[in-house]
């Protein structure tokens, strides 16, 4: 019985403290505080993700960075002839410029069994008093890799594209560009969705961003790589078509990422 | 068993969880160490765990601390009622507790991964019960006495 007394006592503590903590955490009152012991421990979180996520091995980089750089010749070639036929604006045309991008070390890559499953979310080891703000974009390369929903002092957190919470629009690579809506599925699968069914969608067809910047910066640049189409599935009953979309990056083997600030 | 290991097995699960997965690998180990040390100190240590993952995780910081306080309480009521020192009452909580945890923190893949937090659940208990064997054939104390000389 006394114990059963010393037990309730001590959680009737700790209970309001966490009440109290939590309300006054919803004023910001806490955010230095907390920053503070980030830039203390994601040294340490990024040191010890790297170390289980481990080198890559040097094959498989390889063909992949051969993939990759495949994709992005793909890429410049139909933004070439796009230019030659239309004059297109410029801003369309440009990648990222890099007096725009902030590197970013991955310091949290949480997922169902680490090393094997996609997470749905990156935290990385930047934050607001690095200009950054929800909705940048994330790039690693000339492909993206989601958006910052979350941020603190210096951490933020970044949804990525595979994520069962992410949509935006995209478009083909083709002359004529096929607009549809990229819908993260989880465990690193995406899916376009909402193309008509007169568009002509096959395998292996890539996937660009559309663009959804505001006039703050912030959304997803056009134009960069989402990924690859791996299957289309197309019936004539069916308002619209959709197709599964493959990322041509390995979410789980990122350590260090590129947040387009917008500044 | 030594309260300092018990922090240290803390510290690194706090670190697994807010870097490499999203089993709650802390709160498996606070209802562990509930379990076999029915120590008051536990509500502590769920207390600044759960602050510390909220910092890592960008949540609103005392949300985790709160769940966790109060999950343990509701475990150390059904102490006082049922024998909960045995692999069961383990796998009961573990379950119960992840899939609520999940679900409050909006994680997906709610039912696989309570399951397999329910299985790792008994594993650390099991660990944890032979560690406490071990220490008492080499004679070690959980509360530190100095050795009385003649």
């Amino acid at each position: 019985m006394q114990k059963g007394g010393k037990f309730f006592a001590v959680f009737i503590v700790f209970f309001v403290l966490s009440v109290i903590i939590f309300g006054l955490s919803k004023t910001g009152i806490f955010s230095k505080p907390s920053a503070f012991l980030n830039s203390i421990f994601s040294p340490v979180q990024a040191r010890f993700l790297s170390s289980v996520i481990g080198a890559r091995s040097i094959s498989s980089e390889n063909l992949k960075e051969e993939n990759l750089k495949l994709a992005k010749e793909v890429s410049d070639y139909q933004k070439l002839k796009k230019q030659n036929a239309s004059l297109m604006d410029q801003f369309q045309s440009s990648g990222p410029k890099n007096s725009t991008l902030l590197p970013a070390d991955v310091v949290g890559a949480p997922g169902f069994i680490p090393g094997l499953s996609v997470p749905e979310s990156f935290v990385i080891n930047k934050g607001l008093l690095d200009n950054v703000k929800v909705g940048d974009a994330v790039v690693f390369k000339d492909s993206v890799i989601g958006k910052i929903l979350k941020t603190s002092q210096n951490l933020s957190s970044v949804i990525l594209i595979t994520s069962a919470g992410s949509s935006f629009t995209a478009k083909t690579g083709q002359n004529k560009p096929v607009l549809g809506v990229v819908n993260g599925q989880g465990g690193g699968e995406m899916t376009l969705d909402n193309v008509l069914l007169s568009e002509n969608l096959k395998n292996g067809d890539l996937i660009f961003t559309n663009g959804d910047v505001n006039l703050n910066g912030e959304g997803l640049p056009p134009g960069l790589i989402v990924g690859k189409i791996i299957s289309v599935e197309k019936s004539p009953s069916a308002l619209f078509q959709k197709a599964d979309v493959e990322a041509l990056i390995d979410f789980t083997k990122l350590s260090t990422v590129f947040v387009i600030t917008g500044k | 068993m030594r309260i300092w290991i018990l922090c240290l097995l803390l510290l690194i699960a706090v670190l697994i969880e807010a870097t490499l997965t999203t089993i709650p690998v802390v709160f498996l180990l606070l209802i562990n160490f509930l379990i076999l040390e029915k120590k008051s100190w536990v509500f502590a240590a769920g207390f600044f765990s759960g602050l510390m993952l909220d910092i890592f995780s960008l949540r609103f910081l005392g949300s985790t601390s709160l769940f966790f306080v109060t999950f343990l309480f509701v475990i150390s009521l059904y102490e006082r009622k049922f024998e909960t020192t045995n692999p069961y009452f383990v796998l009961f909580a573990s379950f119960i507790g992840t899939l609520i945890y999940l679900i409050i923190f909006n994680i997906r893949l709610v039912i696989p991964q309570a399951i397999l937090s329910a299985l790792i659940g008994v594993f650390i208990f099991y660990v944890m019960m032979l560690l406490r064997a071990k220490e008492k054939e080499l004679g070690y104390k959980y509360r530190l006495e100095t050795p009385h000389k003649k």
